[in-house]
């Protein structure tokens, strides 16, 4: 599908609070300044090709878990994970199995979550903390979510909590009255509301509330930035934000919604005339690809044997994490 | 202003208000992840209870809440979850019962069967303005798996219970009754804890037992008094703690009176002591000499002489139907 280039991001500098003193009361602070470059392109690439590859081996190892993360969030969930830092908390309307992914968790520990009898509440990883729970609880996740950002704020953390949810489960007035307190007491909460327009479920108009940014969750170039913005935002005190992000109802390709594909985008934006212009890495796809599909049978493999004994996927180097 | 007497050692006297307030401060002093949150409570709350703790604390540690419980309750829950200690004031009259079933129920999911899961200490103090107003509340609540509630009846277990309540795991209900705020009682300096399983037996006594909880409590023992003059040994058992109930002593004293009388200021349908007279039935059958009488609704039906009229029935029913 053609659309419109997202280049504004090259240009999009993001002024972020610094890790450690930024928040309420740092108004003073140096501000650290985000732009995207070559390496942070390739790690939304590996990234997304990790949570893609990861639902394709879960399909076929675990296809009757309950928990098994859907399809067509991919991209926004790398977007936005990216923007967080240690000290932030993640709290998913799901298991979580694809924010800790993006978050650097080893897929062996991800597969020992999702396969724990009687599912699992809280995937540790270590920094940021994710919080999940089997989906359809909607209103239980902005509860957490709500109790988490106080709690930071209680603590005069800098720590922002952000909450990925769908839009078909759950309570409207529950999303109402979980923003309206959030912006009555200013408290470090983000916002994701994950939308899914090719379900019919998701046919109907959704409740807008103002000030509500909404996003294509499939580019996730844009998204990243956006995220980051909002992200800065809420740590620096100015109250909560909403997202509505736009995803893709099922497995790529798909053609049937009419979305263009992250992955795609992604190779785009890594060709020599695109904008992050890398030239001879154009081939670094390929082999991320097969680096992440060898890590992943691996792990799959593995959790017959020893979901234990795996080597963790490393994490992204903090500079293009924390957009040093 | 009623004086609570209960043959507790003589000891400090204050007020049921005050109790409940330095109970708080001491979780406020002693914890500090402790936060009391509610609609106005740095200016006293609904019944004057968190007054001058604002001043103390801070507004930060004793936070005025919009007018919107179900939203307090589910910050309450998830700030329990990230490590905190919320003490949350609702008022029962606002609140809908759905509001805190809600929270109850989704602390009890987070909480495996094997206590392996994570701390959800969340109190949630139910400020109720007239008891029997909300319909069977406490009973609502009661049977929710994975909370306490708790009825404190005296200024001792107002000061107790709300420390053991903010130490407490999982999330306890505690129901403050307006009746008893002016109530009078003294602190037995020897007690410096209390059981939040226990009943506790406020009165010996050999023909009956009469159970009541809250401000019920005190309609019983003054049912006692009447009965006392007309050489009926009437026994008074506090339930105190409404989930779990506390059968053991419920059943003890059963088999001791072998008559019962219930005392409940809630609907008769479905209220704590239609659970109590099953559970007697279903554990204690072979101890009763008579009928497991209940009292429920309005408080014409739990005053005294009425309670008394319930007692006297069962232990002298020819002379009661004579009569």
């Amino acid at each position: 599908m053609d659309r419109p280039f997202p280049t504004f991001a090259r240009h999009v500098t993001v002024a972020e609070p610094p890790p450690g003193g930024g928040g309420p009361g740092a108004e003073g602070a140096a501000r650290h300044h985000f732009q995207p470059d070559p390496r942070f392109g390739r790690h939304l690439l590996r990234d997304t090709l990790l949570l893609r590859g990861f639902h394709r081996h879960a399909e076929r190892a675990l296809p009757d878990h309950a928990g098994l993360p859907a399809h067509g969030a991919e991209a926004a969930t790398v977007g936005l994970m990216q923007a967080l830092r240690p000290e932030d908390t993640v709290v998913v309307d799901g298991v979580g199995a694809d924010e800790a992914l993006a978050l650097g968790v080893p897929v062996g520990r991800v597969l020992e979550a999702l396969c724990a009898r009687g599912g699992v509440w809280e995937i540790r990883s270590g920094e940021p903390r994710v919080l999940g729970r089997p989906p359809g609880d909607r209103d239980l996740a902005l509860a957490l979510a709500l109790g988490a950002a106080f709690a930071a704020q209680h603590a005069g953390r800098d720590g922002v909590t952000a909450c990925l949810f769908d839009r078909r489960a759950g309570d409207p007035a529950a999303l109402v009255r979980c923003m309206a307190l959030a912006a009555a007491w200013r408290l470090p909460l983000l916002l994701i509301e994950r939308r899914r327009p090719a379900l019919q479920a998701e046919a109907a108009p959704a409740v807008e509330l103002a000030g509500t940014m909404h996003l294509d969750g499939i580019d996730v170039v844009s998204l990243a930035i956006a995220a980051r913005s909002a992200v800065a935002a809420v740590r620096g005190g100015a109250g909560p934000r909403l997202l509505a992000v736009t995803v893709a109802g099922g497995e790529w390709p798909a053609e049937d919604t009419g979305l263009h594909d992250p992955v795609a985008d992604l190779l785009a934006w890594l060709q020599p005339d695109g904008p992050f212009a890398v030239g001879d890495d154009l081939a670094l796809a390929a082999t991320l690809e097969a680096v992440v599909e060898r890590q992943l049978a691996a792990a799959f493999r593995a959790r017959g044997e020893s979901t234990r004994a795996l080597a963790p996927i490393s994490r992204p180097p903090s500079a293009c994490m924390h957009g040093g | 202003m009623r004086m609570q007497g209960t043959g507790a050692a003589a000891g400090r006297t204050l007020t049921y208000r005050a109790a409940w307030r330095e109970a708080l401060a001491e979780a406020l002093a002693s914890d500090p992840e402790a936060v009391v949150i509610g609609e106005g409570v740095s200016q006293g709350g609904r019944h004057g209870v968190t007054a001058g703790l604002a001043r103390r604390f801070g507004p930060a540690r004793v936070r005025d809440a919009p007018a919107a419980c179900d939203a307090i309750l589910e910050l309450g829950l998830g700030a329990a979850l990230a490590g905190l200690r919320p003490i949350i004031e609702v008022v029962a009259e606002h609140t809908p019962p759905l509001a805190v079933e809600r929270m109850i129920a989704a602390a009890a999911r987070l909480l495996p069967a094997d206590g392996h899961g994570p701390d959800v200490s969340l109190v949630i103090r139910l400020a109720c303005d007239q008891a029997g107003l909300v319909p069977s509340l406490e009973a609502w609540l009661a049977g929710m798996p994975g909370c306490h509630v708790l009825a404190p009846a005296m200024v001792a277990d107002a000061r107790l219970m709300l420390r053991a309540a903010v130490a407490a795991r999982s999330p306890v209900v505690m129901i403050e009754d307006r009746a008893l705020l002016p109530m009078e009682g003294s602190l037995d300096p020897a007690v410096a804890e209390v059981d939040l399983h226990r009943a506790a037996l406020r009165l010996a006594g050999g023909d009956v037992t009469l159970l009541a909880h809250g401000a019920q409590v005190f309609a019983a023992l003054d049912a006692a008094a009447l009965l006392t003059r007309e050489g009926i040994a009437a026994e008074v058992v506090d339930l105190r703690c409404l989930q779990p109930l506390d059968m053991e002593t419920i059943s003890a004293s059963v088999a001791r009176t072998r008559r019962v009388v219930i005392v409940d200021a809630g609907p008769r349908q479905g209220a704590i002591s239609a659970e109590i007279a099953a559970r007697i039935v279903a554990e204690a059958f072979f101890d009763l000499d008579a009928p497991v009488r209940r009292l429920a609704g309005h408080a014409a039906s739990t005053a005294a002489a009425d309670i008394a009229a319930a007692a006297r029935s069962l232990v002298r029913p020819v002379a009661t139907l004579a009569g």
